[in-house]
């Protein structure tokens, strides 16, 4: 269900970008720059950095790895790890630069929602409306098996008086009776 | 007559399926680049960026005393060519009571020098975010994308796209 919620926000989300006015994403880094430098607004929207710094493997795997729970801004439902876009490019070397200096995976992703809002993480927080995505489909379930569940109990409670009909039917006088029993009297007479 | 369908279940089931293909028809109409920027009414982000006419750092802060319009913007962007005009506009007339700066994202010096010769100056400061950090502080998707900051330094007005000059003159006579 997690991997299809993405899906779910590029169908609810997906803008009609023909025509638009500007442009998404293109270009390349100016220069020289310090990868690992931080802007000067990361300390002021989120604080000091918690954890220790990190530097290495584990510095590439804890940045892979918040890459794939932030979304592309400029892609349609790929994260920062997947697209190979400038502007994911951008977003990743910030998250490196904010894993090396000690940042957590909620102070990273607080940062980048108060840029972008709610939109920028591949699976929205379980607060306030966005409740509505994750239960929503569990609501659906429940309401659409409890109108099936009744449906399949209320024919069977249709089916079964019938059924008694019928019996009752063949208990009552058809008619015939006598002659089925002068047939059964001649045949034990032979 | 027992196999008529019970309406008591099927009108409300039917109005939730109509209720959410109208819910999910009116997101594909959604430009999720058009959501409300959650820095409208906050204190602009701080930035640091190298002046493109000198080298030397201006910072967000140095800005702060006089209304400002910020103008992300880049040489490969297709309709900065017809906004750049609208803005230079726009700042000769409020020259002395609102400052534009323009913010040059991931691009090169000698590109935005010659695309600025090209397209006739500029009649106010290029600042060069050259790893797009000032970019994602601002929460920018594209360019161009304008924001309107007032004196005090909090963000009043995002726009996304082509500026509309009526529609900026509107927002900077507000601050004025």
């Amino acid at each position: 269900m997690r991997r299809l919620l993405p899906l779910f926000w590029v169908v609810l989300m997906s803008p009609l970008l023909g025509g638009q006015s500007w442009t998404e994403d293109q270009g390349e880094m100016g220069g020289e720059v310090d990868l690992l430098a931080l802007g000067l607004d990361v300390e002021e929207q989120v604080g000091a950095p918690i954890n220790a710094p990190l530097s290495g493997p584990a510095l590439e795997a804890r940045t892979e790895q918040i890459s794939g729970v932030l979304r592309c801004p400029v892609c349609q439902g790929l994260s920062v790890a997947d697209s190979p876009s400038e502007s994911a490019r951008n977003m990743k070397r910030q998250i490196r630069a904010m894993v090396a200096a000690g940042y957590t995976e909620a102070q990273i992703t607080e940062y980048f929602v108060g840029a972008y809002g709610d939109f920028v993480l591949m699976s929205p927080e379980k607060r306030g409306f966005n409740l509505f995505v994750w239960l929503a489909p569990v609501g659906v379930l429940l309401v659409g098996g409890g109108l099936g569940l009744a449906t399949i109990r209320k024919s069977a409670l249709q089916r079964a008086p019938d059924a008694s009909e019928s019996t009752g039917q063949a208990d009552e006088p058809s008619g015939l009776d006598p002659w089925i029993e002068k047939i059964r009297s001649e045949a034990a007479e032979d | 007559m027992n196999n008529r369908p019970s309406w008591l279940i099927l009108g409300p089931g039917l109005l939730l399926v109509i209720a959410g293909i109208a819910f999910l028809a009116k997101g594909l109409y959604l430009n999720p680049h058009e959501i409300r920027s959650p820095l409208l009414e906050q204190q602009a982000p701080a930035f640091e960026l190298p002046s493109l006419a000198d080298g030397k750092s201006v910072r967000a802060s140095d800005l702060v005393g006089t209304p400002t319009v910020v103008n992300f913007w880049a040489t490969w962007c297709e309709s900065c060519p017809r906004e750049h005009p609208l803005l230079v506009d726009l700042a000769r007339r409020y020259a002395g009571r609102v400052q534009f700066v323009g913010i040059a994202y991931n691009d090169k010096n000698d590109r935005i020098q010659s695309w600025l010769e090209r397209h006739g100056g500029a009649t106010y400061p290029t600042l060069v975010d050259i790893n797009g950090k000032a970019a994602i502080a601002y929460g920018v998707y594209g360019v161009p994308e304008t924001y309107v900051i007032d004196a005090a330094g909090v963000i009043r007005h995002k726009h996304t796209g082509m500026i509309n000059p009526q529609e900026l003159a509107v927002q900077l006579e507000g601050l004025l």
